[in-house]
């Protein structure tokens, strides 16, 4: 796995270094222009990741056996949440975000963390009704709506 | 003596029984505002401004103010329960509040930072009200080389959080920078990585980021890990003598919020510093001079003290330039500002002779609400704990609410969700692999005004680089910038010497 993140983080580095030096300026007239701090991180970062590389190629030996240990070395069901994340962000755009937290957190406490239909329901009710009287009605916040119209 | 009495004067005119109300109740929602992610001082002043139209101008900036050091309050304890920083100041309280609360001591913990608060906010208001308004006037003398000169001391400091892996450290710190520079660019007002997302142009910000980084991927972490015991937390009843800390530690952590007091001041006072800002430079030099430094975000009351002595020192620091000149020294001070503009007062060197009822009536009520905000804060200290006794399976899905909502209330926008969401992957990602965090965060911070000023002093100074050795102040500032780089590596060397002769 530190494999693959220096990879990515490789690509993330590569792509600041080329954007800063090609679209943006380094110089600017008699200053800096809003490249060069950019084309500088990247460019140490791209450096710094290629030590960890190297580093990594002398600790380890780098075959098949490495990656589907590292793999393995994730616990996937730590993603559980943001998978829930993202349904989140879909059921907001279609049902409003305050709606889709509301369900999501008594489908949690009922599905994943086994609570009985009651306990869910009331402490979904007790906390949904503390956040709304806070950010919708004391602090007014225009919480999105979502495509139906809903909250 | 003339100040003295004028405050003595103040505190006749903050001591009404309107005044003494305005203070509670804005300590009260300050409190309450701060412990909720991603609303903040900025929001929280701006959102109750319209509370305090129909008010006196007196009591209404009493008010506005209890809500800012209210604030500072309150974000320690999100950050120290969920690890959810309530506000960017207490990002580094979460460092050591956090850890402290898992090994079972969320009372001391929240008593530390009840206690720093108040003391650091004391030595705050003490100097503004000796002091206030000669450091206003030394504070102008910052310009942007001056400002350059101060992030990059520190900047320098980021060598003090790398950890165990320089390099990981370092990637950490490169990180924040480019995220930094997502958006327009404030000094040409170029767009920059925004992918052609409009939403993008005013780029990532800090609250969502911090809300996934310290939160989110709690959250992921929580998922799979095992329940920790604190049934014996919920079988006992906590008195709040149960959470004070011991003389020992009391000893540790006094020079600690000393040097924060007054550090935290001074940069409040500077424009476009605040703070968050404060806290981060506090918690780093403390972190390098304390005697436990190095245990420093193993979960001790000396980190949590250096972070909100430091913020609250600041909130009160602000005032200064505010009153004395009319230069807002942060987001929250310009909102306080157009309060004051609103109620028809203009500030600047006259307001303290043509309205010193007002200004001494605010100055002396900030002593009354600090004290109010203790007791409060004390207060519920025994109702804080009862929170972590909730078992982790009905606590996950409720901070996930709260790091959704938090996320979206820092600029009311759906793009936050997706900073959050990011954030806690890479958060998650980060403290697995060991990258330390707080490098990407502190830089994160530093890089826009670093970048802004950087610009401007170049531009002032027709390109030549020569401004940051003409100027005495910039000039002083990266002398002890390299001197603190270069002081441990040539004591590392004398002390090897002194070793080898003593060998021979």
């Amino acid at each position: 796995m530190p494999l693959i993140i220096d990879g990515i983080l490789l690509c993330v580095g590569s792509y600041w270094f080329v954007t800063s030096v090609t679209s943006l300026t380094l110089f600017q007239g008699m200053s800096i222009g809003g490249g060069l701090l950019p084309a500088f991180a990247s460019g140490l970062l791209i450096l710094l990741v290629i030590i960890e590389i190297v580093n990594t190629f002398r600790k380890e030996k780098i075959d098949k056996a490495y990656f589907q240990k590292t793999i393995r070395d994730v616990n996937w069901k730590d993603m559980i949440p943001l998978g829930i994340g993202v349904l989140c962000l879909i059921g907001s755009w279609l049902i409003g975000l305050f709606l889709t937290l509301t369900v999501m957190l008594f489908c949690w406490l009922k599905v994943l963390s086994k609570y009985s239909w009651k306990k869910s329901a009331v402490v979904t009710v007790c906390v949904m009704a503390f956040l709304y009287g806070v950010f919708k009605l004391w602090l007014q916040l225009p919480l999105p709506q979502g495509l139906l119209g809903l909250v | 003596m003339e100040t003295l009495q004028l405050l003595f004067e103040g505190f006749g005119n903050a001591l009404t029984p309107e005044n003494i109300l305005m203070t509670a109740g804005g300590g009260i929602l300050g409190i309450l505002v701060g412990a909720m992610p991603g609303i903040g001082s900025l929001l929280g002043c701006a959102l109750l401004l319209p509370l305090t139209f129909k008010m006196n101008p007196t009591s209404a900036i009493i008010m506005l103010a209890a809500i800012y050091y209210g604030n500072m309050y309150g974000g320690g304890y999100s950050a120290i329960l969920l690890n959810i920083p309530g506000d960017s100041p207490a990002i580094m309280t979460a460092m050591d509040g956090y850890p402290l609360m898992r090994k079972g001591y969320p009372g001391k913990a929240l008593f530390t930072t009840n206690m720093a608060s108040f003391c650091g906010g004391t030595i705050g208001i003490l100097i503004l009200t000796f002091l206030g308004v000669g450091l206003a006037d030394i504070g102008l003398l910052f310009g942007p080389s001056e400002m350059v000169a101060v992030m990059v001391l520190s900047l320098s400091s980021i060598s003090w959080l790398l950890g165990d892996s320089p390099t990981k450290g370092l990637i950490s710190t490169m990180l924040g920078i480019m995220i930094a520079t997502i958006g327009t660019d404030g000094a040409t007002g170029m767009p920059r990585f925004t992918f052609g997302n409009i939403s993008l142009l005013s780029g990532v910000l800090l609250v969502p980021l911090v809300i996934g980084v310290f939160g989110f991927s709690q959250v992921m972490q929580m998922s799979h890990a095992k329940e920790t015991d604190y049934t014996e937390l919920k079988s006992t009843k906590l008195r709040i003598r149960d959470a004070v800390i011991t003389k020992k530690e009391a000893k540790y952590c006094a020079p600690i919020v000393l040097r924060s007091g007054v550090v935290g001041t001074v940069v409040g006072i500077l424009p476009g510093s605040g703070a968050t800002i404060a806290a981060f430079l506090c918690y780093l030099m403390n972190k390098k001079v304390s005697k436990r430094g190095k245990e420093f975000g193993t979960g001790i009351p000396d980190g949590i003290a250096a972070s909100e002595a430091a913020n609250n020192a600041a909130a009160a620091g602000a005032f200064a330039p505010l009153l004395a000149l009319g230069i807002p020294g942060s987001g929250t001070a310009a909102v306080l500002l157009s309060g004051l503009m609103m109620w028809g007062l203009t500030p600047g060197p006259q307001l303290f002779t043509d309205e010193p009822e007002f200004c001494w009536g605010l100055i002396s009520s900030m002593y009354v609400g600090n004290i109010l905000c203790l007791a409060m804060g004390m207060l519920m200290i025994p109702l804080l704990v009862r929170l972590i006794s909730v078992p982790s399976k009905l606590i996950s899905p409720v901070v996930v609410t709260l790091c959704f909502i938090g996320a979206f209330a820092a600029s009311n926008e759906v793009n936050n969700l997706y900073v959050m969401l990011l954030g806690g992957l890479a958060g998650y990602f980060m403290n697995k692999y060991d990258y330390p965090t707080a490098p990407m965060l502190l830089a994160f911070v530093l890089t826009p005004t670093i970048e802004k000023n950087l610009y401007r002093a170049l531009m002032v100074n027709n390109g030549s680089l020569s401004i940051f050795w003409e100027r005495p102040i910039t000039l002083g500032l990266l002398i002890a910038t390299v001197a603190l780089m270069v002081a441990p590596v040539v004591l590392k060397a004398v002390r090897k010497g002194k070793k080898a002769e003593a060998q021979q």
